[in-house]
């Protein structure tokens, strides 16, 4: 018979010795760091831009033409190849169909987007906001998208940034063209309010800068009269009330979603596939379980992404309804795609890839 | 250099962070990622860790703090890397065998007494060490560990898992 047993520490301690560790995997590690730290540098950067403006006394020009003053003069160099995080302040459609009868209240929608990294991340975020359509349909740039009836030459022109500098207390973002555009035909009725389109700006700079300090338009160094017919007196404040309470910090970052050239109507392979849908390490979407092959599909074109910081996946059709979130199991028809198939988010080890050759149903309707 | 001195410490530590990890109530492969993503996390803020008067005690609460995060997400959620690590023992049943009776032995406390027991009598932080990691003061670290080992003490079925545990390591060895 076993003697009573009254002190746990030693049978506790052996026990912690017999577990198995394994070996750490530190360059993946490593890398994983890296990662995690490149995710961080644009807000640094902002930090670093706005403590130097604090203690700088005077005018301090934090971009000339996106390049920061004094590079060209000895500073690193950027690596061209080099890509930074920004957070990007889209609209929200105001006509898009949410269904049931509702509409949508116009508000800023803020998207994280992977970018050039030119050292400067108010430029690289505006550059991005004013030039990068929207991944998604259902989001808006305000600033583009626009016809001037009085002058035929500048059908479908852009408006960009070119400079962006902070100087006593506010961000001074010159532009590439005057928006004062009285006579501007938009691409649709309902596109957004100069309003709204000044608070993108407003919002993305701030965000970029990390700063909450406001913002004046400017075009050639002057400040302009306003924004296709409307007037503003330059500069102007963030408008809390055109975000959503926390959607700075629930920013969903666009995934880098494999799309293929199928769309709805096209030839398609009837094979099936299909699991339970998860996000890999890298946020890229895959049929497959925690453990075991996983399955990279190539979704139909326009098919678009975004992984939200508590790890939410959103698929969307190229129409914006959502047909998917992580967990959900679905079924695809279309066949299996080779090697050099591998495009957007889809790793080069990837066990296996499937061309996804069927419109998938909007998710309220499974 | 921040890369060669990261892998000195986590080779050091790797161990104790899985077996953490397995005593706080993770299986094998979750204790591995929780580890992991700690390590992640500590190597992104290297030059705070490095500040920090006490990095055992950093890393710790990280881990704690990881784990605690991991409870409302789904594996995924984590920072794992490209590959799973290697496992040492290539016997994965033995290793299932541990964790589950770890498991069974502790499944009568509390958090805040397994993560004490894992600080103070497995990993050997001092009073002082657990009291930073679990940001209460050293007499609680204390009372709660005193309480801890108590309920284990007074818990025949905790025992007996205790016992038959490390009788079957002892026939496998």
């Amino acid at each position: 018979m076993t003697a009573p047993h009254t002190d746990p520490v030693p049978d506790l301690r052996r026990l912690w010795d017999a577990v198995p560790g394994g070996h750490p995997q530190v360059a993946a590690m490593v890398a994983a760091g890296r990662r995690r730290r490149r995710r961080g540098r644009a807000a640094v950067a902002g930090l670093a831009a706005a403590a130097v403006v604090a203690t700088g006394g005077g005018v301090w020009a934090a971009t000339t033409g996106g390049r920061p003053p004094g590079r060209d003069a000895g500073q690193v160099a950027t690596d061209p190849t080099a890509t930074t995080e920004v957070t990007v302040y889209y609209t929200n459609d105001p006509g898009a169909d949410v269904g049931g009868g509702g509409f949508v209240i116009p508000q800023l929608v803020p998207r994280v987007l992977e970018v050039a990294d030119t050292g400067d991340p108010a430029y690289d975020a505006l550059h991005a906001l004013l030039t990068m359509p929207p991944a998604q349909p259902q989001l808006l740039t305000g600033f583009n998208g626009f016809h001037d009836v009085t002058d035929p030459a500048a059908a479908e022109a852009t408006i960009d940034v070119a400079s962006v500098t902070v100087d006593e207390g506010v961000i001074t973002v010159d532009l590439t063209r005057d928006p004062w555009i009285p006579y501007v035909m938009r691409d649709m009725d309902l596109g957004v309010s100069p309003g709204l389109a000044v608070q993108q700006v407003v919002y993305t700079a701030q965000d970029a800068l990390d700063t909450d300090v406001p913002v004046a338009l400017t075009f050639g160094g002057e400040p302009v009269r306003g924004v296709w017919a409307r007037r503003f007196d330059w500069p102007v404040a963030a408008d809390p009330d055109v975000l959503p309470a926390g959607a700075a910090q629930d920013a969903p970052r666009v995934v880098d979603l494999p799309t293929s050239s199928w769309q709805y109507g096209n030839p398609a392979r009837l094979a099936l596939s299909g699991g339970t849908l998860w996000v890999d390490e890298n946020g890229c979407p895959f049929f497959g379980g925690a453990e075991g092959p996983r399955t990279y599909p190539i979704w139909p074109q326009g098919y678009s992404a975004t992984l939200a910081p508590d790890g939410r996946l959103e698929v969307r059709r190229a129409d914006g309804l959502l047909v998917a979130v992580d967990g959900d199991r679905l079924t695809a028809g279309g066949g299996s795609a080779t090697a050099e198939s591998r495009t957007g988010c889809i790793p080069a080890d990837a066990d296996e890839v499937w061309l996804v050759e069927e419109e998938l149903p909007p998710r309220t309707t499974r | 250099m921040d890369e060669a001195e990261f892998a000195d410490y986590a080779a050091a530590r790797w161990q104790s962070l899985v077996r953490a990890g397995v005593f706080l109530g993770c299986s094998l492969d979750e204790a591995q990622d929780l580890a992991q993503t700690t390590l992640v996390r500590c190597f992104a803020k290297w030059s705070k860790v490095r500040r920090a008067d006490d990095r055992d005690a950093y890393v710790y609460r990280v881990l704690l703090r990881c784990h605690t995060d991991s409870r409302r997400r789904r594996w995924w959620g984590e920072q794992p890397t490209a590959q799973p690590p290697d496992r040492a023992d290539p016997d994965a049943s033995t290793a299932v065998d541990v964790t589950d009776a770890v498991h069974r032995a502790l499944a009568g406390l509390s958090d805040d007494h397994r993560a004490v027991v894992v600080l103070r009598v497995l990993a050997d932080l001092s009073e002082r060490q657990a009291a930073e990691v679990l940001g209460v003061s050293t007499g609680t670290v204390k009372s709660r560990l005193s309480r801890a080992l108590a309920r284990l003490a007074g818990d025949d079925a905790a025992l007996a898992h205790l016992t038959t545990a490390n009788s079957d390591l002892g026939s496998t060895r």
